[in-house]
């Protein structure tokens, strides 16, 4: 069995001015695949949600590949914008961030349609 | 209170988050490689601009077979005692295997820049294959015929020119 040394080496540089996560490495089969070298940037204003008496959120996606709009929904209590940004992370669409009551995300790959708070 | 929020959205030229390579392979081209070769990584050497993006975790995530993450276990823990923004971490008790499931999270800090290095050990699945790294040579080139006669074509060549030289002299 042979197996060969190789190095890689990245320069990742955040042109941003809020802190983001990102992932890399993941190959092309990762969701959030799409965030590198994105020009895209999607950001939802929950100021004005008072969360009362939500109980799911329901996000629309489609691809650049696939133009076909998707909702995604997840159910649960939802109290605050910290609740939104976990089950938004838990659909598995790519890496969402949050800066105060604003919910962001970079991608050229997936597109991102309504936020909908139920 | 029930709402439907629409995205605004904010275009930037020059990319929100730029990702290149050092060398002439680009990140889409590993990135498309992720999965057919794995890359075992054996260090990691980090740099950045700043002691508090180093001290920002970095995260391997690796997805099961259904495609959920499962798996997060962190590479380095920030360090009080820091004071250089270049650290080299030894991943060869516990490496990082790249295989198309498992990927590397970074929170990075606005306006910063970091630079990895990861020093791997590549396979192939053509590494498995009887011959090993003579994979290519044994198979490919005797299986279409590709520089087949090259040696006796480079000899006669020879031949005649020294021919040509010893009837010249």
């Amino acid at each position: 069995m042979a197996s060969i040394k190789q190095d890689i080496s990245l320069q990742v540089v955040n042109n941003n001015f809020y802190a983001t996560k990102f992932s890399l490495l993941g190959g092309t089969q990762d969701p959030s695949n799409g965030q590198a070298n994105s020009t895209i940037f999607y950001e939802y204003d929950l100021t004005a949600e008072t969360f009362i008496g939500t109980v799911g959120v329901s996000i629309q996606a489609s691809t650049v590949t696939n133009p076909t709009v998707f909702t995604y929904t997840t159910n649960g209590d939802i109290t605050d914008v910290g609740m939104v940004l976990n089950v938004l992370n838990s659909l598995n669409l790519g890496i969402f961030n949050r800066v105060g009551n604003t919910i962001f995300i970079i991608d050229r790959i997936n597109i991102f349609g309504n936020l909908t708070i139920f | 209170m029930a709402g439907v929020y629409l995205p605004s959205l904010k275009f930037n030229a020059n990319t929100w988050v730029s990702v290149k390579t050092a060398d002439l392979t680009s990140y889409e081209e590993i990135q498309s490689t992720q999965g057919t070769i794995v890359y075992r990584a054996e260090s990691l050497y980090l740099q950045t601009n700043s002691i508090d993006q180093i001290n920002e975790p970095i995260d391997v995530q690796i997805y099961d077979s259904n495609g959920k993450l499962t798996k997060n276990k962190r590479v380095n823990v920030a360090d009080t005692y820091q004071f250089q923004p270049a650290i080299n971490i030894d991943l060869k008790q516990n490496p990082i295997l790249f295989n198309g499931r498992t990927r590397i999270v970074l929170n990075l800090l606005p306006k910063q820049s970091v630079k990895l290095y990861f020093q791997t050990v590549q396979l192939e699945p053509s590494d498995f294959l009887d011959g090993g790294n003579n994979f290519f040579s044994e198979d490919f080139l005797d299986t279409y015929g590709f520089f087949e006669g090259y040696n006796e074509k480079i000899q006669e060549k020879i031949m005649i020119i020294e021919k040509s030289i010893k009837l010249n002299s």
